[in-house]
């Protein structure tokens, strides 16, 4: 058997049987099919087998779809995956310090008078506690699921205070201690420091909801 | 007049992805039914004759399981031919060494259509596809992608392994073989 030797034609003549060629290509490959017997023959022959080829396994792809879905998870709703990083534990050593200074003042404050404090700082003793309370889930994302962490208010007034302590050299000592910690309790650290609003542990998730909202009312909408 | 067909209208590999990987798990249907049966035909082709919807389960799984790994340098239908390849290979090799004859033979690759045999219509038909199904599963597998699937040598050798000379090559013997054995 004879076969057309443009084979720039024959290459072609499956995308013509597909009806992938653009208009003008098109035009061109079945100018070519008329005046070639061969390449004719092998178009009549594709035309003929492509259906064979299609009717190919009978599969259930809503099943498929299913066990896929099952199977993976979207990445939303993967969560991130939380690591020892060397500056998540460059921020566990920043918190210690200041977790150490909340101590020193804690105790500081035990052991002086009372009247000094209500001396020199008024104002912060009369009513700063129960604002920043306040105040601090209310800064927190709104996207975010509420936290019961008790801490946030003493810290507020304590970081002001701690310089005043420091001289002593206890930050030393903290550091210090810092060294004795084990893997565990640098873990545990760092995913408690996780959970502070000043970590930018979640890069997105104001648009959680509302773009998630917006899509699937626009992929469903036809609009 | 301006005629869109609904896939026009319906939304790319790209952009359901994107849905995919903003939390949208609709994506994964979408995406399931579109590449689906073209995945199945090719892993027909390559010789699979019992665990088709499986091998096809598993190419989605493995696929949206390292989808941080596609990089849109091909098509996603191509990526999950390749993807499928592997597995099909995978497969094959864990047959052989848990001593599972694997070798496909001709005979096989015949019965391999048992399943649709109700559904063959004609003598005609019934010839075609024998003269396929006689082809070597490389030769059949690439012919079967440039016939059905319309996809280019290039994207061909991508899914196969090969090179885009290699896929040309292949699809030429393989319409010269089938048309010998049709005029037989």
């Amino acid at each position: 058997m004879s076969e057309c030797t443009n084979g720039e034609m024959r290459d072609l003549l499956p995308e013509l049987v597909n009806g992938r060629l653009d208009a003008e290509l098109q035009l061109a490959v079945e100018a070519h099919v008329a005046e070639c017997a061969e390449c004719a023959a092998e178009v009549t022959l594709l035309r003929s087998l492509r259906p064979a080829l299609m009717s190919a396994p009978v599969i259930d792809t809503q099943r498929i779809a299913a066990a896929v879905r099952a199977q993976t998870a979207a990445p939303r709703q993967r969560g991130p995956a939380r690591r020892v990083t060397p500056w998540r534990v460059a921020i566990a050593a920043a918190a210690l310090v200041a977790v150490g200074a909340i101590g020193d003042a804690v105790v500081t404050r035990g052991r002086t008078a009372t009247e000094s404090v209500a001396a020199h700082a008024p104002d912060s003793s009369s009513g700063d506690n129960p604002a920043h309370a306040a105040a601090a889930p209310i800064a927190a994302p709104v996207a975010r699921a509420p936290r019961t962490a008790p801490a946030p208010a003493p810290p507020q007034q304590v970081a002001v205070a701690a310089p005043a302590a420091r001289p002593t050299g206890a930050s030393g000592g903290v550091l210090d201690n810092l060294s004795d910690l084990s893997d565990d309790d640098v873990r545990t650290l760092t995913a408690s420091l996780d959970g502070m609003s000043a970590v930018p542990d979640v890069e997105s998730a104001p648009e959680v909801d509302p773009l998630g909202a917006s899509l699937d009312a626009h992929s469903s909408g036809g609009t | 007049m301006t005629h869109h067909s609904p896939s026009e209208l319906a939304p790319d590999d790209a952009a359901l992805i994107a849905r995919w990987r903003g939390g949208d798990e609709r994506a994964v249907t979408l995406l399931v039914e579109r590449h689906a049966q073209a995945i199945a035909r090719f892993v027909a082709s390559l010789g699979e004759r019992d665990e088709i919807e499986e091998v096809v389960q598993d190419t989605f799984v493995r696929a949206f399981g390292s989808l941080d790994s596609f990089r849109g340098d091909s098509t996603f239908r191509t990526w999950l031919l390749t993807i499928a390849r592997n597995l099909l290979r995978d497969r094959q090799r864990g047959r052989k060494r848990a001593g599972v004859h694997v070798e496909i033979q001709d005979d096989d690759l015949v019965s391999s259509s048992d399943a649709l045999e109700g559904a063959v219509a004609s003598e005609t038909e019934r010839r075609l596809r024998a003269a396929v199904e006689m082809l070597s599963p490389l030769q059949r597998s690439i012919f079967t992608l440039r016939v059905t699937e319309g996809l280019s040598y290039k994207e061909i050798a991508i899914a196969v392994g090969s090179t885009e000379g290699a896929a040309r090559v292949h699809y030429h013997n393989a319409m010269r073989a089938i048309r010998e054995k049709i005029d037989e």
